[in-house]
């Protein structure tokens, strides 16, 4: 199924999760450098343009 | 799953330190190379369990059990099954959404699993149980990498 969202509304709504997620991600992320120190970022770093096109794609797919 | 394809392998590292971090991060992350159709996608889907994403042969058992060999011959027995365990963890772990996963591939490309969360991200991101679970998940992930 697909859902319809307005980016505002559906923001507003789950505000807390959206900061649960992306807090629980930061963390794990600064553990991981801190853990495997910088190696990790030569793996992270390819990827990191999909993750601009993810958050663009996430952006206009709740735009619709 | 979302974290959980980063905190369950941190989990399996906690239990068993022999394995390799890094190999079993990389193994139980580089399978999600195939959701590139989906980010690259021009439109969205009407029914997003049906696109390519989790549906090409880098969401097997298979693929990894081939990848083993040549890893452990180039490479060494330890970093080779981190490396099949991590990708084993994200295929099975997937197979709990309602897509479900080849999971007999090649033998047959029926999609297998419990069904149990939902496939749609907006869903699943604003899911309380399965919330609870990644955070969950999360908090012992900490614990491994503060504690080892």
């Amino acid at each position: 199924m697909s859902v319809r969202v307005d980016l505002r509304k559906w923001g507003g709504a789950n505000l807390p999760y959206i900061i649960a997620w992306i807090t629980m991600g930061v963390i794990l992320f600064t553990l991981l450098v801190w853990k495997l120190k910088l190696d990790i970022l030569i793996w992270v770093g390819p990827f990191i343009p999909y993750l601009i096109i993810t958050l663009a794609r996430i952006r206009q797919e709740l735009k619709r | 799953m979302i974290l959980a394809h980063i905190t369950l392998p941190l989990i399996l590292y906690g239990i068993f330190p022999q394995f390799n971090l890094l190999a079993l991060l990389v193994g139980a992350n580089i399978l999600s190379l195939d959701v590139f159709p989906t980010l690259l996608r021009k439109k969205t889907p009407k029914n997003p369990i049906a696109e390519k994403h989790a549906a090409t042969i880098l969401h097997t058992l298979f693929f990894f059990v081939v990848l083993f060999v040549p890893f452990y011959f180039m490479l060494n027995l330890v970093i080779a099954l981190s490396f099949m365990i991590g990708g084993f963890t994200h295929v099975l772990i997937d197979a709990l959404d309602e897509k479900g996963r080849m999971l007999l591939y090649p033998v047959s490309k029926k999609f297998y699993g419990l069904r149990i969360f939902t496939y749609d991200f907006w869903s699943y991101v604003t899911d309380k149980k399965i919330f609870a679970v990644e955070a969950t998940l999360f908090v012992a992930a900490c614990v491994v990498l503060l504690v080892r």
